[in-house]
């Protein structure tokens, strides 16, 4: 089956490819993963005053997965956190022109960015109800 | 075996599964030369060389079992499917967590991924010889090890399962087959590396 241009060329030049430092205190990190096909992905988000100010993926799957999270890094881009949280695995679908066996790799991106978003939450909610 | 005396289809509910269309036990363990006599035996029985002369109703059930049989057969004599196939008929209808992972598995696997990208560079040559070689026989040796944990457990689980297993057993079990898809991810990986 031939992957969409738009899946081409975000496998080709992925956007926002990389890693932040987990333990910094504005990034939020989620890592899910697909038992159908064993496909892992982290998504991370910097976050100022509620707002994705950035955005990184590694994406270790096929090229729907990388596409999907590549896409989903240029999304969250300057959205509030509750603007992200309304990010629909359909909408990545659509975009990239996903055939339905393809599907679980938007479900993974969507999945990773709300992952993300909590994990900034935890950290903040520890760090400003603390000692 | 007369090929037409069972019915096409074995499902759960009835009582007929792909353990019963060869005549073994219902269990993970299994005889794999009574497996592939029975197999030879059945797909004898029915296949539609046979049955090129008989009437269209007989020649497209013969093709129908021979379908069957071979798709059975494909499941049964595969760990992984059959592990699958088997916790299917042991959760009898009850919804299973297809996500269950260990707590930090997914980030061990990511690790382990992350670690082969930094010692092999996409553009990097195969690590057929020298000190990358060693390396990625080392990474080998570990997710193998991994694996033949998993399936030591496995076999475990499914000794202690039953007929109808509690929620507990079905989850470990359910969780175990997960990890394997990911280990099996970076078996693959490793793979082309070598090659």
């Amino acid at each position: 089956m031939a992957y969409s241009d738009k899946v081409i060329d975000h496998y080709k030049n992925p956007r926002n490819a990389g890693s932040f430092s987990k333990e910094e205190e504005n990034v939020g990190t989620g890592v899910v993963g697909a038992p159908e096909c064993g496909d892992v992905m982290k998504l991370q988000i910097k976050v100022e005053n509620e707002r994705i100010v950035d955005a990184r993926f590694k994406t270790f799957g096929c090229g729907s997965a990388i596409a999907s999270s590549s896409l989903a890094t240029e999304w969250v881009k300057g959205k509030t956190l509750d603007e992200a949280m309304t990010i629909q695995n359909t909408e990545i679908v659509k975009e990239l022109s996903l055939p339905p066996v393809k599907i679980h790799c938007s479900v993974l991106a969507e999945d990773a960015i709300k992952t993300a978003i909590a994990d900034y939450r935890k950290k903040q909610d520890g760090s400003s109800g603390g000692e | 075996m007369d090929c037409m005396n069972k019915p096409l289809r074995p499902s759960a509910s009835d009582g007929e599964d792909y353990f019963r269309l060869f005549g073994l036990p219902r269990s993970y363990a299994i005889d794999r030369a009574s497996l592939d006599s029975a197999y030879e035996e059945l797909s004898l029985s029915c296949h539609p060389d046979f049955f090129a002369a008989a009437p269209a109703p007989e020649l497209a059930a013969a093709r129908a079992k021979s379908t069957l049989v071979n798709e059975a057969y494909r499941v049964l004599s595969s760990d992984s499917l059959r592990a699958e196939y088997l916790l299917g008929l042991l959760a009898a209808g009850r919804s299973l967590d297809t996500r269950a992972l260990p707590e930090g598995f997914l980030m061990e696997m990511l690790e382990l991924q992350e670690e082969l990208d930094e010692l092999f560079p996409p553009e990097s040559p195969p690590a057929t010889d020298g000190p990358q070689a060693g390396q990625a026989q080392r990474m080998r040796g570990l997710v193998k090890e991994r694996l033949e944990s998993l399936l030591e457990e496995r076999r475990k689980l499914f000794a202690g399962a039953g007929e109808s297993p509690d929620e507990q057993i079905l989850r470990g079990l359910q969780t175990n087959l997960n990890c394997e898809k990911y280990l099996n991810r970076l078996l693959e990986r490793l793979e082309i590396i070598e090659q």
